[in-house]
């Protein structure tokens, strides 16, 4: 009997997001893939149908585990600054130690696949997140905007941060690192600009 | 922890190298699949080079699966794992 073995299963998946932030969706193929993996084509095929099935089972897989990982110690019932703080921190730390997942996240996010791939993940992060801020607006502790808005003060300063740091540079300086400094430099003009 | 259950374990899969190139190709060879006892599940990955037939099962005999598509006048031949 042919059976799964994790630890193949784990190579695949590895050498599959390695190479889709290297060749994109579209140079990727189960040829290739089976190439850098040093397994046989059919043995790719015992756990994926298909190029397709592959790419949004993995991708919800990775999905998955930044969302959860961004939930560590967060409650939705949380301050909003003191929660606002755990989510910076979780996801700044997810981003600098897993910067090739993250590559690959940002590749599905704007294919076609993405869809498919969010069918497949667990609502808890949405939930969670909606609860707090929908919380934080009852408690006059946010101010009410609409959620492009809210989510474009509250996380994209965060993530233009960790871009620069990725780089190593930013436009003016040819050295930079993101330190807990910045962060909470940034994250203080977040919380002033957000509160009512 | 959450525990992961994978339906396909007791079943094997069975992998093979086609000619088959277009969707006609695919519903030619349908009925005679779909027939197969011990076939559970099948599909054809087209956009792959080798248009692997991939066939999860109740056997390791390949031997039904690749007399459908040579009666049809495909070419399949068994893959390695």
């Amino acid at each position: 009997m042919r059976t799964r073995d994790e630890g193949k299963e784990q190579l695949i998946k590895e050498h599959s997001i390695k190479m889709i932030v290297k060749k994109g969706l579209d140079g990727f193929s189960i040829q290739n893939l089976a190439k850098a993996a040093k397994v046989s084509p059919a043995t790719i095929y015992i756990y994926y149908k298909d190029k397709e099935d592959l790419i949004v089972t993995i991708g919800a897989e990775v999905f998955e585990e930044v969302l959860s990982h961004s939930l560590k110690n967060f409650t939705p019932d949380m301050s909003f600054a003191e929660g606002l703080k755990v989510q910076w921190k979780n996801r700044a730390d997810y981003f600098m130690s897993h910067p090739v997942k993250v590559q690959f996240i940002e590749q599905l996010r704007y294919s076609q696949l993405y869809v498919k791939i969010g069918k497949k993940i667990a609502p808890d992060f949405k939930i969670a997140m909606s609860q707090f801020a929908h919380k934080a607006m009852a408690n006059k502790e946010l101010v009410k905007l609409p959620f492009e808005v809210y989510w474009s003060i509250a996380f994209a300063p965060l993530y233009q941060l960790i871009k620069f740091h990725s780089e190593g540079k930013s436009y003016v300086n040819e050295q930079f690192q993101l330190t807990d400094k910045e962060m909470n430099q940034s994250l203080k003009l977040v919380l002033k600009a957000l509160k009512p | 922890m959450k525990t992961q259950t994978y339906p396909t374990l007791t079943r094997t899969v069975l992998v093979f190298k086609t000619n088959l190139n277009a969707k006609e190709d695919i519903s030619k060879i349908e009925k005679g699949l779909n027939n197969l006892q011990d076939v559970l599940d099948w599909s054809v990955d087209i956009s792959d080079i080798d248009k692997v037939l991939r066939v999860e099962a109740n056997t390791d005999n390949p031997f039904e699966i690749l007399s459908v598509l040579h009666t049809e006048g495909y070419q399949c031949e068994e893959l390695n794992y």
